[in-house]
């Protein structure tokens, strides 16, 4: 019977000290790529700082958005005026629903004191008012809903750059990487060898803009459905919201 | 103007930090980018080192097809012809054409030999114009004994090609040309037949004249076995050169030897 045998072989290079076998030194590679690959690794450098800096900012805003409503909501349930809920607005400012309380607010004062206003005159004492009533309860609706628009807007700024991140970022790395490749065949050519040392140090440059490409990309997609979903979450909330207001109104004031 | 109007106005233009965040985030990425430019360049990779670059040669796999004797050229040889006894005539046979001739297993008097009688002395030819008395010059073909197969390399490898397929998992070795060189001397030095099966790693270092060295058992097996693959490495002794694409000044191998009855 035929005997067969088998080898392994594990090489370790055990030459200089820059000789680190598997580990990818991107300095060097970045230090030796042409000026297009800077410029390309130079955009998404910004475009990955902008969007880190929008993701930390909306991190912020959002987190003391749902923080200041949570306070905003106990103060506005347990108070019996609303002339009490908005003495605390100031200090909660960061919710959405104080803006959209706001405008409600000031849209039943000006109804309000226009009713005290007309019929009667200024003369009629404070302090014995008849029950006011409103004017028109779809004036407050449409304030509330000026003031929904206003703050979901308000939430919603800036996020689209996440999107507009998440989807050229890859293909300005891959630009990059196109270049670079040409660059590299180019250098074949000039070379007059395929050898792999020639091609090879030209492709890794080349891959770095890609990688650095999707390394901005991919924050800026998980961030952005996040973000979207959270607005999504707040605009329930000062919908709901709205409609409370506008049910306590017409309770209070029709 | 409008309370309401007034009072949306002044939430939309509340102050925007967004500024100073943007701050914040060059300066975490300047940081990001000054720790993978500072750390050194192996770092998470020296981990499986050992394991990332093992490359399995095997030299078996499913026996392919016994391809045997190879002709490589037909390039004339030399062979002994049998010592014949023939009539004793003056002139040999006329030149033949050359044709492929087996080794000969009877020594058969050439009957053609007395039938032509061709004196042809002056026309000076390579062969046959003496007696056929003794060991004599036939043409034929040479036969050598190739191995068969080529010895594919660099991970393009498929099984049962007989003797050298290869199956590399990583190459990151400059020269696989100098590896199939190693692979073959010290398989001419080897003694695969020992009858029991076992797996033997020996570790040794090339230096740059292609000297061996520092030839250790990595992973023993019976003892017998280990001596078997240290000796095939120890007689290999010598290498040629490390090859000058290759930077370092010696190269460590890991050679798996594996016996199978």
């Amino acid at each position: 019977m035929r005997t067969f045998g088998y080898f392994a072989l594990a090489l370790q290079a055990q030459g200089g000290p820059e000789s680190g076998t598997g580990g990818v030194d991107f300095v060097e590679l970045i230090a030796r790529s042409n000026w297009l690959t800077k410029g390309v690794l130079l955009i998404l450098l910004l475009f990955s700082a902008v969007s880190w800096g929008i993701i930390l900012y909306k991190t912020w805003q959002y987190r003391r958005a749902s923080r200041n409503t949570t306070m905003f909501l106990q103060v506005f349930r347990k108070s019996t005026k609303f002339s009490e809920v908005q003495a605390v607005c100031s200090s909660v400012s960061a919710s959405p629903l104080v803006g959209i309380f706001q405008s409600g607010y000031a849209e039943l004062n000006a109804q309000l004191r226009q009713h005290q206003q007309t019929p009667d005159g200024p003369n009629r004492p404070q302090a014995a008012p008849a029950r006011p009533t409103l004017k028109s309860l779809d004036a407050v609706d449409r304030a509330l809903l000026r003031a929904t628009t206003v703050e979901v807007g308000k939430l919603e700024k800036r996020v689209p750059f996440l999107a507009t991140t998440a989807s050229i970022t890859p293909f300005i790395g891959l630009f990059g990487t196109v270049w670079g490749i040409m660059a590299a065949f180019q250098n074949i050519g000039a070379q007059g060898s395929t050898s792999l040392n020639v091609v090879a140090p030209g492709i890794a440059e080349a891959l770095v803009a890609t990688a650095a490409g999707l390394f901005a990309a991919v924050p800026a997609v998980y961030f952005y459905n996040h973000f979207t979903n959270m607005v999504k979450e707040f605009a329930a909330e000062m919908d709901d919201f709205s409609l409370e207001f506008l049910n306590i109104s017409e309770r209070n004031f029709t | 103007m409008d309370a309401v109007t007034q009072i949306l106005i002044d939430r939309s233009r509340e102050a925007d930090k967004i500024g100073r965040m943007v701050a914040l985030s060059l300066i975490a990425h300047a940081i990001l980018i000054a720790a993978v430019a500072l750390l050194p360049a192996n770092w998470g990779a020296s981990v499986k080192q050992d394991n990332a670059s093992t490359m399995v040669i095997s030299l078996g796999g499913a026996p392919g097809p016994k391809q045997g004797m190879t002709a490589i050229s037909p390039k004339p040889v030399q062979e002994a012809a049998p010592t014949t006894q023939k009539p004793n005539v003056q002139a040999p046979p006329a030149l033949a054409k050359p044709e492929v001739v087996e080794p000969l297993k009877t020594a058969k008097p050439q009957p053609k030999a007395s039938a032509k009688v061709e004196p042809k002395k002056n026309e000076p030819q390579l062969h046959s114009s003496k007696p056929t008395t003794g060991p004599e010059v036939k043409q034929g073909t040479a036969r050598v004994e190739t191995g068969g197969q080529a010895v594919p390399f660099g991970g393009l490898a498929t099984g049962g090609g007989g003797a050298g397929a290869a199956i590399t998992d990583y190459a990151n070795f400059c020269c696989p040309e100098y590896l199939t060189t190693l692979v073959q001397l010290v398989q001419r030095n080897w003694q695969q037949n020992q009858g029991v099966d076992g797996t033997v790693m020996i570790k040794f270092t090339i230096q740059r004249n292609g000297a061996i060295t520092n030839i250790e058992v990595e992973k023993q097996s019976v003892p017998f076995l280990d001596l078997a693959a240290q000796r095939a490495v120890a007689q290999t002794r010598q290498l040629p050169p490390l090859p000058t694409a290759f930077t370092g000044d010696q190269l460590t191998v890991h050679l798996l030897f594996q016996f199978k009855r």
